[in-house]
């Protein structure tokens, strides 16, 4: 695990040097900090908020990962060429990504929040928005070093990648809408559930929501949730798929990398 | 030593390497030469197990190629030493060492190919020759039997190229086993022992310099190879 360690450092400070970090970082806390200074309302800013956090976390994190997989390229040959295992190189390659994009939503987040502190008015709540952040961050990081080691060449990998995006980000909201106007005349609430549980958007979206007591405006559905997602079983469940949102992709894409020709 | 039994290649329906039967000996330098998209880069990537051969077996000494150990017996120079950008030779240099543990002092290296000024900038901010002469420095950089060099000297300056041809003479005055791939004849007259040739996969002529200049009667290396490589496109 030492060799992890060497390039977990090294593409960390990699990343660290370069100027997305730092625009991340200021993005998210002007962003942040104009919202709760603008909206006037805590509650409405912190939606807003969490619209950031849901939507574009994952984007910066899929582009990121892939941009920075296909552009070092000669890199990871070099990398692969010193007695190091695949699945070593690539979880310190994973690894230094992904904790540059958690730094930077814990820095550009609080960064925001700690401008406008006099404005904020729970701390579990940021504190929720910060850790939905991560998680996605830590899931979109693996889900695209997967699809980029998986794909032969960079277009259909990025591409590829900002599919999965786009379709945990909207589409299948819009196949979940159709479901439910489908099935409306059945007690179809508690599918709702398992279907969040498959989306981690969703379920990072259902964790702020609840957390901002406004889960009425969702209807019996908010109802539902609540009455599972604050149980411990719901927070166990819901903890346990944000984990296996993100073993999966890494396992899939440490065995992906050993049958890869590079 | 590194021997390659039966080894095949094929991406998709393009057969790269056929059943190539191939030894590097201990303490020889070998060069490999071929027209561009032969396969002496993929031959290369299967020694390195970047590339995993569909049929065959390759050994370096005593390891399978798939192990890591393997691995730490090799030194390699690739062809393209674009690296991370953000970050210094120096600091690349280190996560070199940490990798493998045997790592040289760099610093007699570093003024070797003159390159003091430039070891604490971004890799991404220097010149496509000096990033070649980090590369260098990092094929040398640690003390393993088996230096592998693919296209060394493409990019250098011609006194970074001596420069470099003398260090590839004093490792070969080591005993060390170099194997390299080139398309500058001097360079490969002046340090190879053996030639290897490929041709659509296969290995069509092992042996010393001066006997594909005998054989083809060609006064020099570059026109003996160019003789040798029209008449076996012609057959």
């Amino acid at each position: 695990m030492k060799s992890v360690w060497s390039i977990f450092k090294f593409v960390f400070l990699d990343n660290l040097r370069s100027a997305w970090a730092l625009a991340y970082v200021l993005f998210l806390a002007i962003s942040t900090y104009a919202l709760i200074y603008f909206t006037g309302s805590f509650t409405r800013s912190m939606v807003s908020i969490m619209n950031i956090v849901i939507l574009i976390t994952p984007l910066v994190s899929t582009m990121m990962t892939s941009m920075y997989y296909f552009n070092k390229t000669d890199f990871i040959y070099l990398l692969l060429a010193q007695p190091v295992s695949r699945a070593h190189a690539f979880l310190g390659i994973y690894l230094g990504i992904a904790v540059t994009l958690c730094l930077s939503i814990f820095f550009g987040l609080g960064l925001g929040m700690l401008i406008a502190i006099s404005q904020v008015e729970s701390i579990a709540l940021v504190l929720t928005l910060i850790s939905s952040g991560v998680m996605l961050s830590l899931i979109f990081s693996a889900l695209a070093m997967f699809i980029s080691i998986a794909s032969k060449d960079k277009l259909k990998g990025i591409g590829f990648a900002l599919f999965v995006w786009l379709f945990m980000a909207v589409i299948y909201d819009g196949l979940m809408l159709m479901y439910f106007i489908l099935f409306s005349e059945y007690p179809i609430e508690e599918h709702a559930i398992v279907l969040s549980l498959l989306n981690p958007i969703d379920l990072s979206r259902i964790f702020i929501m609840l957390q901002l007591d406004i889960s009425a405006l969702m209807g019996y559905s908010g109802a539902v949730f609540q009455k599972f997602f604050g149980t411990g079983t719901g927070i166990l469940a819901s903890a346990g798929a944000l984990l296996l949102w993100i073993l999966i992709p890494l396992i899939g894409f440490i065995k992906k990398a050993q049958k890869k020709d590079y | 030593m590194i021997t390659l039994s039966s080894v095949s290649k094929r991406f998709g329906k393009n057969l790269v390497l056929d059943e190539i039967d191939f030894t590097i000996g201990e303490g020889r330098v070998i060069s490999m030469l071929g027209p561009n998209g032969s396969g002496k880069s993929t031959l290369i990537k299967c020694i390195l197990n970047l590339v995993r051969p569909n049929n065959g077996e390759i050994m370096v000494d005593m390891y399978r190629s798939t192990d890591v150990e393997a691995r730490r017996l090799i030194s390699y120079m690739p062809q393209v030493a674009r690296f991370a950008e953000n970050i210094s030779a120096h600091r690349l240099f280190s996560l070199m060492g940490e990798l493998r543990g045997d790592v040289r002092d760099p610093l007699e290296l570093i003024r070797y190919f003159e390159l003091e000024a430039h070891v604490e900038k971004p890799l991404g901010e220097l010149s496509g020759g000096t990033r070649q002469k980090v590369s260098a420095v990092l094929a040398f950089l640690f003390d393993t039997p088996i230096i592998i060099l693919d296209e060394p000297t493409v990019g250098l300056d011609p006194i970074s190229r001596v420069n470099f041809k003398n260090l590839v003479l004093e490792e070969k005055a080591k005993g060390k086993t170099i194997f390299f791939t080139s398309h500058i004849m001097s360079d490969v007259e002046e340090v190879a022992d053996e030639l290897a040739f490929l041709l659509d996969g296969k290995i069509i002529f092992q042996g010393e310099p001066k006997a594909i200049m005998t054989q083809t009667d060609q006064p020099t290396l570059e026109k003996a190879m160019a003789a040798f490589l029209k008449s076996k496109l012609k057959a």
